[in-house]
This record gives structure tokens, sequence and C-alpha cells, in this order.
């Protein structure tokens, strides 16, 4: 068999890792105080991003680089306490079988254990990095599930974004010109397009397309056939509300990676801009309230089989419904309903951990220790510091809930919206 | 390319194999015309076996050139459950073929039973064993050593061995108290010691206490070998071939 591209050409120095410079050089000065014998504060990293922009390679150049033991397990392997605690657990205690403490554990799909039925494992890996004793890496694509609060707080986060065309077509230049092979530039413009910023699929589709043959032309391309790709939503609402019939409005959501009540929400709030005239508004508006009602019973009772109804009624009804079109372009916006709930996930995301944490101590549901609770314990904690740091030992709030507590209004929430607002303007 | 080795107890490779097991779920035997040998650690890179079988312990050994024979240790394991005493064992294998064939012999030649094993893909993982020198060795008595991690298990996770130039002593401390086993060197569990200091580490007992379960299946005797806070060194001596474990310790005062 021949070999993989993607790890022949593995970075083998931190150097050769492609993009995401800052995020590289934090994880490196990290790595520095280990190697100093100073343990950083956070004792792990989270890494995370889409597939295929060099989290794992980071891990693995440094390692190679610097002569570290990288112990590798995935994540969705073991999903148990028990599982966690023998491999991860046991490892970052132990020295390496030379005998030095030149280690590094490196967790890939963290994400995967929140997802499944979690049976303790993020609780036991929370444990793991209060107590190890060696560099822990953990890996994961989404970081913002909530099962994974706990350990986001104790982690030093690193975000890795998709790689730059650029950047992904000079890295297949590179490995082109090591296999000698002959290609053009537009060849490789189209692998990178197509790749999205994921490096990995983009020297897996070269190496495919390539086939062992020294020159490569614009007719190999065809050999990879259209892909599914993921359509951006604004393309996906463009297809909606242009569509001629239900079925190409229906395939305008195939291959969209967005929640559906999400897709609901944009077609809903852009419907007044885009059907110009009221009796057609009238009646897409008819469709969605339909599809509405049954992406209601899908939710409250888990019918996950009337889905096939909501979405061709509420791309398709609403594609029918609009006759007359405006009159020029009129670009879709983004829904206010989104952005706010976006403005404010850092305070709900920390409502919702205190909320957590008080219900598992008082046996009490998350919804009644919101409601009848918090406030109290907020009152408390702003009118008696005694008392209020009593309970929060009690309940074990982190410093950042406490200040929420305490201030009424987060300052650090509020810090860290803005920061992921930011970064959200600088992308759009 | 092909390898053919017939071993008179089937009873005894299933015994090995589980020594192997106690570290590794997967492994990669590398077969030559001298023998088979397999290097293997577990998932968390905390211990690691060094087993070799050479081509005399077989009654019928062929192989032709150098092979790499990749398996599932513990399922393999599973086909061997019900092997009984006197039951001979044929390994064969082709390269073509990416199976490992097993044949098990009755005592009285009247009974045949052959499975067919399928190899698994080996993918390049360590196969030499790190260079260490060790400051103290001892050998004592594998069923003393087995009792006495089992009475640290009751105390707590981790154990600490030293080896003094008098003594060998497992030491246990955990919430509800602690334990302490000493060996002299006088004693009966002692057949010798060499050390000329004392030399101490950490270990985690779920590890030593597969390992040394396994082991003393197979050995009455075992050899420790340390230096302090570096990994031990097992040893368990068996017949025309080699058994050897590591095991990393502990990090201390992080």
């Amino acid at each position: 068999m021949t070999e993989l591209w993607v790890e022949k050409y593995r970075p083998k120095r931190v150097a050769e890792v492609v993009g995401n410079r800052e995020s590289v050089e934090t994880f490196v000065k990290w790595m520095k105080q280990w190697e100093l014998g100073r343990p950083p504060e956070k004792r792990a990293v989270l890494l995370y991003g889409p597939a295929g922009v060099g989290k794992t390679s980071l891990v693995l150049a440094y390692g190679r680089e610097h002569g570290y033991d990288v112990v590798e397990v995935n994540a969705s392997d073991w999903r148990d306490e028990a599982r966690v605690k023998a491999v991860v657990g046991e490892s970052s205690l132990q020295a390496t079988l030379e005998g030095s403490t030149k280690k590094i554990i490196l967790v890939d799909e963290v994400d995967g254990i929140a997802g499944k039925e979690d049976a303790g494992g993020i609780a036991a890996l929370s444990r793991i990095i209060n107590e190890t004793r060696v560099p822990l890496v953990l890996v994961a694509n989404n970081p913002w599930d909530p099962k994974l609060a706990p350990i986001r707080e104790k982690c030093l986060m690193l975000e890795f974004r998709r790689l730059k065309k650029t950047e992904v077509v000079k890295r297949l230049r590179e490995i082109a010109e090591m296999e000698g092979i002959k290609v053009s530039d537009a060849v490789l413009e189209k692998l990178a397009e197509r790749s999205e910023g994921d490096l990995r699929s983009a020297i897996n589709d070269f190496q495919a397309i390539a086939g062992g043959r020294k020159v490569v032309d614009e007719r190999a391309l065809e050999a990879l056939g259209s892909r599914n790709r993921v359509r951006e939503i604004f393309d996906a609402l463009r297809m909606v509300f242009n569509a001629k019939s239900v079925r190409a409005a229906r395939a305008a959501l195939e291959g969209l990676e967005v929640d559906l009540d999400m897709v609901y929400t944009w077609i809903l709030d852009n419907a007044p801009e885009q059907i110009p005239d009221p009796a057609d508004l009238a009646e897409a508006f008819e469709a969605l309230a339909r599809a509405d009602l049954i992406l209601a019973r899908v939710n409250r009772k888990q019918e996950w089989r009337l889905m096939r109804y909501a979405i061709p009624v509420m791309t398709g009804g609403v594609a029918l419904a609009r006759k007359h079109k405006p009159s020029g372009f009129v670009k879709f916006t983004f829904p206010p309903r989104i952005r706010f709930l976006q403005a404010t996930s850092a305070e709900r995301e920390l409502r919702r951990s205190i909320a957590q944490k008080i219900a598992t101590r008082l046996h009490l549901s998350t919804a009644k220790a919101l409601s009848q609770m918090l406030p109290y314990i907020s009152f408390i904690m702003v009118n008696d510091g005694g008392m209020g740091e009593a309970l929060a030992r009690y309940f074990e709030f982190t410093p950042s809930e406490i200040s929420y507590l305490k201030g009424g209004k987060a300052e650090e929430a509020k810090e860290a919206g803005a920061r992921r607002r930011a970064v959200r303007r600088k992308k759009s | 390319m092909s390898f053919r080795m017939k071993l008179p107890s089937a009873d005894y490779f299933s015994d090995l194999l589980k020594a192997i097991n106690a570290v590794a779920d997967e492994g990669t035997f590398k077969v030559s015309a001298d023998g088979m040998r397999l290097v293997a650690m577990d998932p968390a890179h905390i211990s690691l076996v060094d087993f070799e079988l050479s081509s005399s312990a077989a009654e019928e050994y062929e192989c032709s050139g150098e092979l790499q024979i990749t398996v599932n240790i513990s399922e393999l394991l599973k086909l061997l459950k019900y092997v009984k005493s006197g039951e001979s064992l044929t390994l064969s294998y082709s390269e073509g073929e990416r199976k490992l064939d097993l044949i098990i012999i009755d005592a009285t030649g009247s009974k045949q039973r052959i499975f067919t094993f399928n190899t698994l893909e080996t993918v390049e993982a360590r196969s030499v064993t790190p260079k260490l020198t060790f400051d103290a060795k001892a050998r004592i008595s594998s069923a003393a050593v087995k009792d006495a991690i089992r009475d640290c298990k009751a105390l707590s996770d981790y154990v600490k061995i030293t080896i003094s130039p008098d003594e060998v002593i497992l030491f246990a401390k955990g919430e509800l108290g602690g334990a302490q086993i000493k060996f002299s060197r006088h004693g009966a569990a002692i057949y010798e010691i060499v050390a000329n200091k004392e030399v101490w580490a950490h270990f985690s007992i779920n590890y030593l206490e597969k390992i040394v379960k396994a082991g003393s299946a197979l050995s009455d005797e075992m050899t420790m070998e340390l230096t302090t806070n570096k990994p031990i060194k097992l040893g368990f001596p068996i017949p025309s071939g080699r058994l050897e474990y590591l095991v990393a310790p502990r990090i201390e005062g992080a």
C-alpha cells in the first residue's frame, strides 16, 4: 500500500506547521513553561477548530522536535470514567518508560465524549487536569458544547482557524515538488478552494487525483466528482427564495451544517424583505406557521420523523408563495434573534453552569435552581461577604461565576461575549 | 514467505499470550528463523512488554525470511480459552493470506481443532526497548510479590518499591492506612540481592498487579531491577525465551 501523503508530509518540526501562527506560538510558550520545570497555571490546553487545520499535527511535531513521548488517545474510544482514569489519569502521573517527564498526553476528539452517553468522562478529565504532572493537550472541533464547560475554564483555549487558500496552495506546491509531480497553479488552487481551508482533505484529494502519475492536469479534477459541500447559509437562503419547485427549495438545505431551527429563523426573519407582495407574504407566513407547528411537535415529542414534513413546508412553501420578486437585489440580513442569543451566550452559559452546580448540590432541577435559588444566593453574596464565601466554596463556584453572582452583571462574561462578537465580525 | 511453528503445549502458549496481554491488547510478532519477538506498550505508555521465544522452544519450526504478524491478543486468547493440558498447538501464517491458522490437537491425536484468525494491519510502533541501567537488582519469589501487591492494593493505588542491600520493601499508603511488606535477604522469598545502596520509586498498582499475576503463572522466580525514581524492570525467566517488563514510575514532587 502506498503511504498516505498526509502522514508522509506531516510536519516534523513546529516551524513546518502551516498557518495559525498566533496559536502555534502560544502553544510553544506554554510548553516552554513545562520544559523549564515551572508548570503553567493552566495545565491543559484545548486546541479547537475545524478538521484538517493542524491541531494534532502541531502536537506531534512539537513532540518529535523536542523529544517528547506523545501519548495519543482518542476520546471516542472511551467514554466512561473508568477508562478515562485508567489511561489518561494514570498516564498523567507517571514518567515515561525512559524515566523522564518529557511526555505530552494528547486527547483527541474531546467533544466526542460529550456528545455521546458520557458516564462521568468529562468530570474525570476535569479532575485529571487539576492533578496532571505532564502537559495535557485536548483537541476538539466544537469546544462550546455545554457539557465541556467544566473543562473549558481550566484550559488555555487556542483557536485554530481554516487555513488561507494561499497557505494550502503553498503546501500543495511543496508536496508536488517533493513528489516530482508537474501540476499547474490552477489545479492546486481548485483543490485548495474545494478543501475550504482543510489542508488534510486538500492533500488527500491531491493524492487521489495524482494517482501515482507524474503529471496532473485539470482533467484529473473531474475524478473527484461533485462532493456535497458545506454551503454557506446565505447560498442556501438564496436557493430557498429563488427556487421554482419544492424539490429545488428542499435541496437548498442539503449539506448545510446549520441547525434546522436556526435555518427556520433565518427564513422567517428574511421573508418580509424578500417577498414584497403582501398577499404572497401572507401565504409564505402561513407555510412558516405550519412548519413552526411541526418543528415544535418534533421538539416536544422528539418525533424526528416529522422533520421530513417541516422541511418542504418551510422551504418549498415559502418559495412557491413568492410570486413577485423585489425590484433589484435585497440582501439577506442576520436574524436579530440569533444575534441577541449569541451576544448573551456567555452570560447564559455562566447562568447555566451556576444553576447546574446548585441543582446538583440541592437536588433540584436546573430550572428551579435558576428561578428560585440563584436570586437568593446572589443576594447573599452581594450583602454578606462571609456567608457568600462559604456558599461559593460549598457550591464550588469559579471566580467568574462568583463575580457574576456578586456583580449582578458579570464583567468577564460581557467581555468574553464582546470578544467573540468581534471575532465573528472580523470573519464575515 | 511463510511461517509454521508447532508447540508441545497449547496451554503454555496461552499463558504466554496472557502475559503479553497484561500490557497490550494488540501486538506485532516479528518472526524470523531464530524465533519470535514482540515488544508492545499499553495505550498510556506506562508499561512495556518485551517477549521473545526462540525457535528451540518449538517441536517443529519453519520460517523463511522475516515476517510481521499483528494480532489482537485479547481476541486470540478467546480461541485458546478452552485448551486442555496435553493439547499441542501449531501456528502457521502465510504472508499472502494475512491469516493466522491455529491447529490444536489433543494428546491422543484423535481430535483436531482448526481456527483461522484474521490478522491486523501492522502500524509502525515502538519496537526497541529504552536503554536503561539499573542500580539494584533482586531475585525474588514471584508468588510472594504477587501477594504483597495484593495486600497493598487494599489500601492504595500506588506502591513504593525499595531495594536496599539487605531487603526488598513494598510500601503502600492510602487514606485508610498503610501497608509495609518486607523481604529480608536471608528469608526464603529472596534468592539474591545485588545492590550497594538503597533505591526506590512509586508505581501504579494496577499495572504491576496485572503483570505480576500473569508472570507468576509462568515462573516461580522473578527479577526486579531498579534505580531511584526510574522505571522498574521485571523479568520472568521462561525456558528458551525472555519475558521482561518495564513500568514507568510516578513523577515525584511536581
